[in-house]
Formats: C-alpha cells, sequence, structure tokens
C-alpha cells in the first residue's frame, strides 16, 4: 500500500515538471526574432492573407491564450498544426517518434550487456592485464565523438567489408525483423557508446569495492567458488546501482540517437527536430521537446520504481 | 553525451595506489602530467602560428586537386571533397575548435564553482533552492538544450558554447559543493568570521583557495569532452557555421563523400579530437594525482 502511494506520488510529480517545460520551450519559441508565417507566406499571398493565416494559427492572440491554446492542443488536436507541413504535430512526429524509441531500445539493450561484460571482466582482473586493457579501451572510448564514431563504423563494417547496411531503417524491398535488425547494429552501437563505457566503470568499481567486503571475505573464507560468489552474492549488491544507471544513461543515450539518426540516415524524431529548428516551425519544435522530455520522465519514473524494488533497504 | 560520461566515472578508486606501488605511480602521474601538457602546448602553438605555419589558404578550393590522398606531393594529408588542403584546416580548425572548448570550461567552471560556494555557506533554503535547481538542469538532454538555443540565437558558435555551459555547469557546481561542505566546520572558517570577515570575503579569500585545486582538476578534465561535444554539435549543423574551418564541421562535411570511399576528410579531424581530449583527460587525471595523492585512499 505504502508502496503504491509512494509511486502514484512520483507519477503526479511529473505534471508540474511537464507543465514547466512546456512553458519554456513555448516562450522560447515565441519570444525568438524572425516570423515564420511570413517566411512560409509573404512570397505569394497579400499581407491581409498573411494576417488571417496568421491568426488561423492562432498567432495573433495575446501569449497566454497562445500558450492555453496550445495546452489544449496538445490533448485534443495532435499538438497543433506544423507550419511548415500544415498537418498536425504528432501525426508527423509520431511514426517517427517510433523509430527513435526502436533505436533508443536497442542501445539500451547493448548498453546494458556490453556495459555489465566489460565492468564484469575488468572488474574481476583488477590490477591485471584484462583490467588495464578494458580501462585503457574505456578511457578511449570515453573521448570518441559519437558522431565520429559512426561515421567509421560505417567505413568499416559496411564500406569496407560490407557486412552491414550503410544507412537508413529498412532495404528497398522490405526484408522483415532479420532486416531491421542488421540496420540496428552499427547505429546501435554508435548511440550506446558513451553510456556502455560508463556503465562498465561502474560495474568494475561495483565489483572491486564489493569483492574487499566482509561478507565477501567471509564467503570465500568458507570456499564458496568464485562463480557463485560474483553471480550470486556481488551481483545481487550491485544490481540496483547497475539499474540506476543505466536509467540515468538513458537520457545521454537520447541525446546520442539524435546525432546518429542523423549519420545513419536513420528516420527518426532528431533529424525531424534539427529540421524544424532551421524552419523555425515552432508546434512541430514544441511538440517535438513536450514528447522527449515526457520520454524522459516516465523512464526516470520507471527507473526509481525499479531501484526501489530490487533494493527494499531504500524504502522509506 | 560525454559530459555525463567524464565527471560520473571520475569516482575516486579507493584500491588504487595502495602501499607499495605509490613511489612509482606518483613518477608515472608526473610523466603523464607532462606528457599531455607537451601535446596541448603543441596544439595551441600551432593554432597560434597557424598564418605562418599553414601550407595553404583552409578555404582555397582548387578543383584540380581534389580527393588527394595522404602523402600526395604538396598536400601533406591530401585534400578534401572541394580540393581544399587537409593539413591547413586542421591547423586554422584548432583556432576555432580549442578557443570554443577553452572558453566554454572556463565559463562553466566558473559560474559552476560560484553557485557551489554560496550555496555551500548560505542557510538550508538557499542551498537547497541552489542545489534542485541544479538538478533540473540535469534533467534535460544536452541535445534538447542544444535545439533550443539554436531556435533563440539561430545556429553559431554561441549556440554551442551556450549548450555547453548549461549542460556542464550543473556537474561543476555538485563535485565543488562537495568540496566546499568539507570546509564548511573548519577551524580557519571560524576564526574568519569571529575577526569579523563577512560573507563574500570568507567564501572568496579563505574557503576558495582551499578547494580551488579541486577546481581547476575538474575544469581541465571538462575540456576534452567539451571539444569532443563542440564537434559533434557543429557536425549536426547547429554549430560552428560555413565558411569556418572547425573540427566538427570537416568531419560532417568528409561524412558526405565517405560513401565514395574517400575516408581522410573525415577520419583525420576525428583523430585530432581524440588525441586532444585524451590529453586534457590525462592532464585532469595526473593533476589530481599530484595535488590529492591521498584522496584515493581516503575512499570519499
Amino acid at each position: 500500500m505504502g508502496t503504491l502511494k509512494h509511486i502514484l506520488w512520483r507519477a503526479l510529480n511529473i505534471v508540474p515538471v511537464l507543465l514547466v517545460v512546456s512553458a519554456l520551450t513555448f516562450l522560447v519559441g515565441r519570444l525568438t526574432p524572425g516570423d515564420p508565417i511570413e517566411a512560409q507566406f509573404a512570397r505569394d499571398h497579400t499581407p491581409e492573407q498573411v494576417e488571417a493565416i496568421r491568426a488561423s494559427y492562432g498567432l495573433s492572440l495575446p501569449l497566454w491564450q497562445q500558450y492555453v491554446k496550445w495546452v489544449k492542443d496538445l490533448f485534443t488536436a495532435g499538438g497543433g498544426m506544423s507550419i511548415a507541413q500544415s498537418r498536425p504535430v504528432f501525426d508527423i512526429l509520431l511514426p517517427n517518434f517510433a523509430n527513435t524509441l526502436i533505436l533508443t531500445a536497442a542501445g539500451v539493450v547493448i548498453c546494458a550487456v556490453l556495459g555489465v561484460a566489460i565492468g564484469v571482466v575488468a572488474g574481476t582482473n583488477h590490477r591485471r592485464f584484462l583490467d588495464r586493457f578494458a580501462m585503457l579501451f574505456v578511457q578511449t572510448g570515453s573521448n570518441l565523438s559519437v558522431y565520429w564514431f559512426g561515421l567509421i563504423l560505417i567505413w568499416i563494417f559496411s564500406l569496407r567489408l560490407g557486412w552491414l547496411p550503410v544507412s537508413g531503417m529498412e532495404s528497398r524491398n522490405g526484408g522483415g525483423f532479420g532486416d531491421l535488425l542488421a540496420h540496428l547494429v552499427l547505429p546501435g552501437l554508435s548511440a550506446a557508446l558513451i553510456s556502455t563505457l560508463v556503465l562498465a566503470r561502474f560495474t568494475r568499481l561495483g565489483i572491486i569495492q564489493e569483492s574487499h567486503s566482509d561478507y565477501v571475505r567471509t564467503f570465500a573464507s568458507q570456499g564458496v567458488p568464485r562463480r557463485r560468489l560474483i553471480g550470486k552474492h556481488i551481483g545481487r549488491n550491485i544490481l540496483p546501482a547497475v539499474v540506476n544507471i543505466i536509467g540515468l544513461e538513458i537520457g545521454t543515450l537520447i541525446t546520442g540517437v539524435i546525432f546518429v539518426e542523423s549519420v545513419f540516415n536513420w528516420p527518426g524524431i532528431g533529424t525531424q527536430l534539427v529540421n524544424a529548428v532551421n524552419g523555425k516551425d515552432y508546434p512541430l519544435i514544441q511538440g517535438g521537446v513536450v514528447l522527449v522530455a515526457l520520454c524522459y520522465l516516465l523512464v526516470n519514473l520507471l527507473t526509481d520504481i525499479t531501484v526501489d524494488a530490487l533494493n527494499p533497504r531504500l524504502r522509506r | 553525451m560525454v559530459l555525463t560520461a567524464t565527471p560520473n566515472t571520475r569516482s575516486p578508486n579507493p584500491l588504487k595506489g595502495m602501499a607499495p606501488r605509490r613511489r612509482r605511480s606518483r613518477l608515472r602521474v608526473n610523466t603523464q602530467v607532462a606528457v599531455a601538457l607537451l601535446v596541448i602546448a603543441g596544439f595551441v602553438l600551432v593554432g597560434l602560428l597557424a598564418p605562418v605555419l599553414a601550407p595553404y589558404d583552409p578555404d582555397l578550393a582548387d578543383g584540380g586537386v581534389k580527393y588527394l590522398t595522404v602523402g600526395a606531393p604538396g598536400h601533406l594529408l591530401g585534400t578534401d571533397e572541394l580540393g581544399r588542403d587537409i593539413l591547413s584546416r586542421l591547423i586554422w580548425g584548432g583556432r576555432t575548435s580549442l578557443v570554443v572548448a577553452l572558453a566554454a570550461s572556463l565559463s562553466s567552471t566558473v559560474a559552476g564553482s560560484v553557485l557551489a560556494l554560496v550555496a555551500g555557506f548560505s542557510g538550508d533554503r538557499a542551498a537547497g533552492l541552489i542545489m534542485r535547481t541544479v538538478d533540473v538542469m540535469f534533467a534535460f538532454p544536452v541535445i534538447i538544450i542544444a535545439l533550443v538555443l539554436a531556435v533563440i540565437l539561430g545556429p553559431g558558435t554561441p549556440v554551442v558554447v551556450l549548450s555547453i555551459v548549461f549542460s556542464a555547469v550543473p556537474y561543476v557546481t555538485r563535485v565543488v559543493f562537495a568540496e566546499v561542505k568539507l570546509q564548511r566546520g573548519r577551524e580557519y572558517v571560524e576564526a574568519a568570521r569571529s575577526l569579523g570577515a563577512g560573507f563574500f570575503s570568507i567564501l572568496f579569500r579563505e574557503v576558495l583557495p582551499n578547494v580551488l585545486a579541486q577546481i581547476v582538476v575538474y575544469g581541465t578534465g571538462l575540456v576534452g569532452g567539451m571539444i569532443v561535444f563542440s564537434s559533434s554539435l557543429s557536425a549536426l549543423g547547429i554549430g560552428v557555421q560555413p565558411p569556418t574551418a572547425d573540427w566538427g564541421r570537416m568531419i560532417s562535411e568528409g561524412a558526405k563523400v565517405i560513401i565514395t570511399g574517400n575516408v581522410y576528410p573525415a577520419l583525420l579531424p576525428g583523430l585530432v579530437v581524440l588525441v586532444v581530449a585524451l590529453a586534457f583527460n590525462w592532464l585532469g587525471d595526473g593533476l589530481r594525482d599530484v595535488f590529492d595523492p591521498r584522496r584515493r585512499r581516503a575512499g570519499r
């Protein structure tokens, strides 16, 4: 009961944050110099017609009324009309948003698997060759630009070796799930790069610290096999921290995904947002930002709940 | 991106540098600092001397020599898709990239430190307000900040600097705040207070010198990530604008021709970014060990 209440309380906390985010994005769009309606329609319309178009977008209302109208639009009118494409914003964004989610999910999976694997290998071989090697790898990787890393992956695996597709999300004649997976490997790896390395460091540190604690020493002296010690006892103790890091890293991953989308021509929300910024398409930008922010907040909530569930000591 | 990676991962490893290996590692640390400084100084010098060193005008497009590879006569590192000399562009591009990264790191370090100092020595309410604001800043994906800023200011160098500052300030604030809190109950603070020193005088005359080493170390470590991040923003088209040569732009321009098999226009600037970023990371790590060798053992 207490837990349920706690979760509900956390979920309710999202609402004010979203309101602040949406108000900020809204204000930023409106206070910007440059007039998208002028830019879009002034050439082939009379000034009166341009004014009428402006009014039809609700842009001649007072600022606060525009905001209220926009929030209403978010729920009822698909986030308002895009200025450049004259379609409801969510109609434009949602299909691509799904693609972004697919890529992000792939990134999370790769990050979790690779990151924990590298961390465990390094941590259990503390100060030996494998550890040194892994840490060198991690330090170098942390200083790579995601954008550049993606490019080099394309060059090696697609252009030189020809193993994987260069870009896009599916082959021209479609190809089902296997085809999607093949298209996911390189962008997923690039998007996951930084988070994987962060996770690897944390896992390694967690294992090293835990393996010097009293309970591990006691178990070891009783002859508990090393493998079981690491898998069952140490593993269980560092799991909440690891899950927490993965959750926190999803924010980094989203940023990475937007860079990666532009390298791999992935039909996601990142490319659309960059275009919307360049075209000053306010409704599209606002809708996109709110969507990403909502996603981010939901992930944080889920992470909190999972960490709580894994570690009853944190519950209060 | 890297922003989030570097600071978190700096957690001191309590086991490293224990007992017998200490003397040797201290020596190694100094070598590390020296090497890193040498690399950085080299790049700074090359940037300063760009007009003298660069063999060609970085923006001079010579249609006759497109796509020369590394080692071509007259063009040591080859030419790009417009026939511009890659070496000259790298030399000139370093100016932009280094200035952007250094300016951004410096301003975020200063801003974050001031916030942390004030938060550390004011009442619970003010400290809470500052640290909660920092938490909210943490909650935003950097890219959203960059995009929003690009809308307000139009794509360009200020967007890069500001979005870096916005995303780095929370990290600096948190790290320095932890240091400042440790100073709070110290006797010298009490002594200064009883001598009648004012709030800001205590902060900047007494406390600041005691945490300065940590601030410098952390700020140095930031620069590497900043160079990488600014290059990614330029590559996305919302950073440094053409025709200014910049390592990030060079990567993104190279990206357009990589499909034709010409990897050098993108590969070389990326490698340069990697080397410089690593050098700053090394410098940061090395400085930490020099300034505060016991910190790691204390296992904070």
